[in-house]
């Protein structure tokens, strides 16, 4: 009887290792069988071409324009500064000492309106083409503040980066479509960079020697995008009529809108007044 | 006896359970992916299961800038039945310097191309006119072998649908057996390096979660120690070689002096591949993820809506950005190993001295360069910096973390290396600290200060660093 089992136990077990060589690859051991390779759309072709581009999109009437303001809605909020003035522990004759290095992660304007968000179509309208204009801004840095704090680049052109400190400071720029950098900028220094793809949302990027300075860069590949002044008003003009989406991303709140719809008439300014709560802003 | 029969029934229901098909290897998604909605999850796994497969079926794209591997032969006699061919000369292995069990390995599922000869040119054969003839001579039929035969040298294909392949050719064309190295150098990833780096790539092995420093995650394409210059953004081939040859000092990643060169090349080129492949599902992720994942469809009014704009967004435009992503990865790759991209001083090194020491320490601690703060004054890699309070990576900005300290790509705390013990991670050769001072260390807050510091500065500071450890055994320094 026991003999009779185990004949049996002996050949099932040996089926259990047979049964389990028989999937494709051995996990630990790096023993492969029946792999395979294929060629990627056969070959002498890379990925499957078409898409229908050089569709020109039929654009009837004048361009419109898209005017407005983002909108606090709420009591002014009273973020205390980064650095009070004096106060630095880092390099205290350039950080913070003229004037206080404010939080510019929420800046509310007398009227309400929301300084540096970000305003700009999702996606290209179809069938465009766009040149890149032929001044792009620059970003600076000074008294330990990155200047612009909202910084709008095309893709695929050359920008620069300054410091016109006294100290030097670092760029560590964190893109998701394009490839991340950290350049050292001593006093003086001037670095050209540029990104290849345009970015979906502005990016964060930072100083590892001053851990407050923070700025955000869009990349684009159309002009449809505006960063909103100090009382939060913004202009985007030469729109293609008919309906578009926009985004509004604000570093706090993020993104405010995903896509909001407007529909933009030929030869005329819409105007929109797009309004948060607090809470929007971790407020 | 009944006792038995359950036995046996047990036993006889173990293979089933042994065998279920999740044990088909696959590549995992990435944790962005996974926040991605169902629809736009799927059409990502579509895309990367297209461009690069599983690890058990591994795909060619020949866009990519990897050396697949070819080897191949010339067809001497079409037959004797359908889908087969007798390869003419020594057989297919003789381009190659795999034999035996080794070259039946690779041939096992293996894509073949059958391409007329007029396509190749005349002294194909030798070693280093292999990649160019790979490139002239990629315009033919795709099949798969079924099986080859050493001694008769009679190789049968089958065509996608496993059937025997209507071969179109005759005798004198071409038969190249593409994605050799790249299975090659699967295996020896996957018994030599999946254990901590795991099957995708992404660093998790089943080892990593006991390592307090991780294991690379390549997904990103991004390598910490290279001795290509800040603007280039990926490793040379030459640098990842090293990485595997000595090892990561002060790390878990040991050396692997042991295994032959053309092992580790093999292993380099699949780990490219390995880290293409997660760049290619991030920039995908970079396009998709603000409008359609699954927070989107959460906030969104009409999800039926969503999803069709979807649809639609992926049929118009998805060929075109997948086409740009990897012109992308090409570019990249292909930077990486131009001799121009590689740091290499113009000015020899300033020979250590106490001077140069004094220089390379002032200049440490000095406002323009400002290593102390970070690295500390001591060079302990206890500086202010890692005092601070920094943002979370990958969430929004402005959200804090709880702990101290600066973080690097991955979203790791990294500590400033503490430069008093002598240890460094991407080599302790002058040109190695002189490349990590001048490119930085890619993904991490140790910046790129080659942009604008002067040579002979980033001398004088190699020399202080390597002076650091032995600082208190020089009396009077």
């Amino acid at each position: 009887m026991r003999n009779l089992t185990a004949l049996v136990i002996v050949p099932a077990a040996l089926l259990v290792m047979i049964g389990c060589d028989l999937a494709k690859i051995d996990p630990g051991g790096g023993a492969v069988s029946q792999t395979t390779v294929s060629v990627r759309g056969g070959v002498d072709s890379g990925p499957a071409g078409g898409g229908g581009d050089e569709v020109v999109a039929v654009v009837t009437g004048e361009p419109g324009s898209l005017t407005g303001t983002i909108l606090f809605d709420g009591p002014k909020p009273n973020l205390a500064p980064l650095v009070a003035k004096g106060t630095s522990r880092v390099d205290s004759t350039v950080c913070g000492a003229a004037e206080a290095i404010p939080d510019e992660s929420l800046l509310v304007g007398e009227n309400g309106g929301i300084a540096n968000v970000f305003v700009y179509l999702t996606k290209k309208p179809k069938g465009m083409k766009f040149d890149p204009p032929e001044t792009q801004p620059f970003l600076d840095q000074d008294a330990c503040i990155f200047k612009p704090h909202a910084l709008v680049v095309w893709a695929g052109v050359d920008f620069e980066l300054k410091n016109s400190d006294k100290v030097a400071h670092n760029i560590d720029a964190k893109p998701a479509a394009n490839s991340s950098f950290n350049d050292g900028m001593k006093p003086g220094a001037s670095v050209v960079r540029s990104f290849r793809n345009a970015e979906a949302l502005p990016f964060q990027s930072t100083c590892a020697i001053h851990p407050w300075m923070r700025f955000f860069t869009l990349v684009v590949e159309h002009p449809f995008v505006a960063v909103t002044d100090a009382d939060g008003k913004f202009e985007i003009p030469n729109l293609p009529p008919g309906k578009h989406k926009f985004r509004v991303f604000q570093e706090r709140g993020s993104q405010l809108e995903r896509g909001i719809e407007v529909v933009v008439s030929p030869g005329k300014a819409t105007t929109v007044e797009w309004k948060y709560p607090p809470a929007k802003f971790g407020l | 006896m009944k006792r038995s029969i359950s036995i046996i029934l047990l036993c006889a229901a173990l293979p089933l359970v042994g065998c279920d098909s999740s044990r088909a290897p696959s590549f995992q998604l990435s944790e962005q992916s996974l926040t991605l909605s169902p629809f736009a999850q799927e059409k990502v796994q579509g895309e990367l299961s297209a461009g690069f497969g599983s690890p058990a079926e591994l795909v060619v794209w020949p866009e990519l800038e990897v050396d697949f591997g070819n080897f191949g032969g010339t067809i001497g006699k079409v037959g004797p039945r359908p889908g087969t061919i007798r390869v003419a000369d020594e057989g297919l292995g003789s381009q190659s310097n795999l034999a035996g069990d080794d070259l039946l390995d690779t041939l096992r599922g293996a894509a073949v191309v059958i391409s007329k000869t007029s396509a190749v040119p005349e002294s194909g054969a030798e070693g280093e006119s292999t990649s160019t003839e790979a490139e002239s001579n990629t315009a033919g039929n795709v099949y798969r072998v079924a099986s080859y035969d050493l001694e008769t040298r009679l190789l049968s294909v089958v065509d996608e649908t496993g059937q025997p392949a209507k071969l179109d050719a005759s005798e004198g064309d071409t038969v190249q057996v593409l994605g050799s190295t790249l299975q090659t150098g699967r295996n020896l990833y996957l018994r030599h390096c999946m254990h901590c780096h795991g099957v995708g790539g992404d660093g998790a092995g089943p080892t990593a979660q006991y390592f307090r420093v991780k294991p690379r995650d390549y997904r990103q394409g991004v390598i910490k120690f290279t001795s290509t210059k800040a603007s280039v953004p990926r490793p040379s081939r030459d640098d990842l070689f090293r990485i595997v040859k000595l090892g990561v000092p002060g790390t878990y990643m040991p050396s692997f002096m042991l295994l032959p060169d053309d092992e580790v090349k093999l292993i380099v080129e699949y780990v490219r591949w390995l880290a293409m492949r997660g760049e290619m599902e991030r920039k995908l992720n970079a396009w998709l993820f603000t409008s359609y994942s699954q927070a989107a469809v959460d906030e969104s009014e009409n999800r039926a809506e969503l999803e069709s704009e979807f649809e639609t967004e992926w049929a118009e435009d998805s060929s075109d950005y997948i086409e740009r992503f990897g012109n992308d990865l090409k570019l990249d790759w292909q930077d990486a190993d131009k001799p121009e991209s590689v740091v290499n001083p113009t000015v020899p090194r300033t020979p250590s001295s106490p001077e140069s020491i004094a220089r390379g320490r002032k200049f440490f601690l000095s406002k323009d360069a400002k290593c102390a703060s970070c690295h500390g004054e001591t060079g302990r890699g206890n500086g202010p910096s890692t005092e601070a309070f920094n943002d979370l990576p990958g969430m929004p900005p402005g959200t804090k973390s709880d702990k101290p300290g600066l973080f690097d790509n991955w979203g790791n705390i990294v500590k400033p290396r503490n430069l008093t013990t002598g240890v460094f991670r991407g080599g302790r050769r002058p040109i190695d600290i002189f490349r990590r001072i001048h490119s930085g260390i890619k993904g991490t807050p140790m910046q790129a200060f080659g942009t604008t510091l002067k040579e002979d500065q980033i001398w004088d500071v190699v020399n202080y660093v390597l002076s650091i450890p032995f600082e208190d055994k020089q009396g009077g320094h």
